[in-house]
């Protein structure tokens, strides 16, 4: 699979608190920013889709070139700041987005979870970046399983 | 961790499930831990106000942990969109889990729009504390007030929210209230204030101020200003204001017309009942031109 995708957790305010690059192909050039060029201007649009449903997985809702973002929206939505969880970031063929998008429904389930049990930390202040070295190899242990 | 063989032990936080969990905890520990809470907080403090301050911030960082965890185990990772839904969810469910219990009630503040109550006889944080008669309105509640505005905060409804002492005729003790402000912003989203409170309780409203309004008419002209303002993010009293105003002419207008219907066509009339049709026409213009 020759796909790259680009995992970021948005919290408050639109501050990226983890951001990793997944995926089998080759890192290009000017991947880095123009994935979170991308992801930065979805954030708005999930704003706005996240109050009217109250499911929390929101499928494919931007595309740029070929580009699609998926969403999951986590409970912190604020009325000015958008609080997404998830900007996923990939670029598969069309033909192949459903069984992606169930993968990629597991993949932001599990890593939901994930976060819950790192905001659970007394000493962790949400909000700010997360830092562990075990969250990130199980998020990358995750996208290999499930992308 | 102090643990017989039977609990597994887990190298790593992450690797836990994060299922039901134990669902008790000792009493007298939590009254413990409390108990130090308060105190360690009293001397690093010089007044009442900060005290109360500190065990909010203290209450706002598990309610938004709470928040999170509940809505992942309890129901199924859905989240609260609507007001109503979110203060029934911190009435029920999340008392339930903290307390052992439903809270006693959830009120809508008379005077106010955007305030409501939820009351409590005996709240658990209190129930080994005593007060000194020289720190008059403190409330350790507080920290329970602060529980409650971090779940709010965090899903999107932000609010002040404080926790007061009602006295109660007949009781020894007085009651507890948690009072619960919401910001501006709750009223003038998009999902807002207005358009979550049902329309049984509009009508209340409408019918205190009017008193003869057509109940009917009121509640189609709201849904479909309500569909519209979510559409356009127009600020829903300013809408509302003129569709009152707008309704007052027409129930005029309509009184009128009807004589002049019944004067005229006596056994011809067209139109069988002129009253409603002026209010149906004036809603789907209104719809029409909101659009």
């Amino acid at each position: 699979m020759t796909s790259t995708a680009c995992f970021i957790i948005a919290s408050r305010n639109d501050i990226p608190i983890y951001e990793a690059e997944v995926g089998s192909a080759a890192k290009r050039e000017d991947a880095a920013q123009l994935h979170q060029f991308i992801l930065h201007a979805a954030l708005d649009i999930v704003q706005d889709l996240a109050w009217t449903t109250s499911a929390m997985f929101l499928k494919a809702i931007d595309r740029f070139n070929d580009l699609v973002v998926t969403t999951r929206s986590r409970n912190r939505n604020k009325g000015k700041a958008p609080t997404i969880k998830v900007d996923f970031l990939t670029n598969p063929p069309v033909t192949q987005s459903l069984t992606l998008e169930h993968g990629i429904k597991s993949f932001f389930q599990e890593v939901h979870e994930l976060y819950i049990k790192i905001l659970l930390n007394p000493l962790y202040l949400p909000g700010s970046r997360i830092t562990s070295s075990h969250f990130d190899t199980k998020v990358r242990a995750l996208a290999r399983k499930y992308l | 961790m102090i643990g017989a063989g039977k609990i597994k032990q887990y190298a790593n936080i992450l690797e836990k499930p994060l299922g039901k969990g134990k669902q008790e905890v000792s009493l007298s520990a939590f009254a413990f831990l409390f108990s130090e809470l308060v105190q360690y907080n009293q001397t690093q403090v010089d007044n009442i106000s900060e005290l109360e301050t500190r065990l909010e911030d203290a209450g706002y960082a598990v309610g938004a942990r709470v928040l999170e965890l509940l809505c992942h185990r309890e129901k199924g990772n859905r989240r609260e969109t609507r007001l109503l839904g979110i203060l029934s969810f911190v009435h029920s469910t999340v008392w339930k889990v903290l307390f052992g219990k439903v809270a006693d009630s959830l009120e809508k503040g008379t005077e106010h729009e955007d305030e409501y109550m939820i009351s409590e006889k005996e709240l658990l944080v209190n129930k080994f504390i005593s007060i000194p008669k020289d720190m008059g309105t403190f409330h350790c509640g507080a920290f329970v007030a602060g529980i409650v505005r971090g779940v709010l905060d965090n899903a999107g409804f932000p609010a002040v929210v404080t926790a007061h002492f009602v006295p109660v005729e007949g009781q020894q003790r007085p009651r507890t209230t948690i009072l619960i402000k919401f910001a501006e912003e709750v009223g003038t989203s998009p999902n807002s204030l207005a358009s979550n409170i049902p329309s049984l309780t509009k009508v209340w409203y409408c019918k205190e101020k009017q008193g003869w309004v057509d109940y009917h008419a009121w509640v189609s002209l709201e849904f479909s200003c309500r569909a519209t303002a979510g559409r356009e993010a127009v600020n829903f009293s300013w809408l509302v204001g003129l569709m009152e105003i707008s309704m007052l002419c027409i129930i005029l207008y309509s009184t009128v017309v009807s004589d002049m219907f019944v004067d005229e066509s006596v056994g011809k009339s067209q139109i069988a009942d002129p009253k409603p049709f002026p209010t149906l026409v004036f809603a789907t213009a209104i719809g029409a031109i909101s659009l």
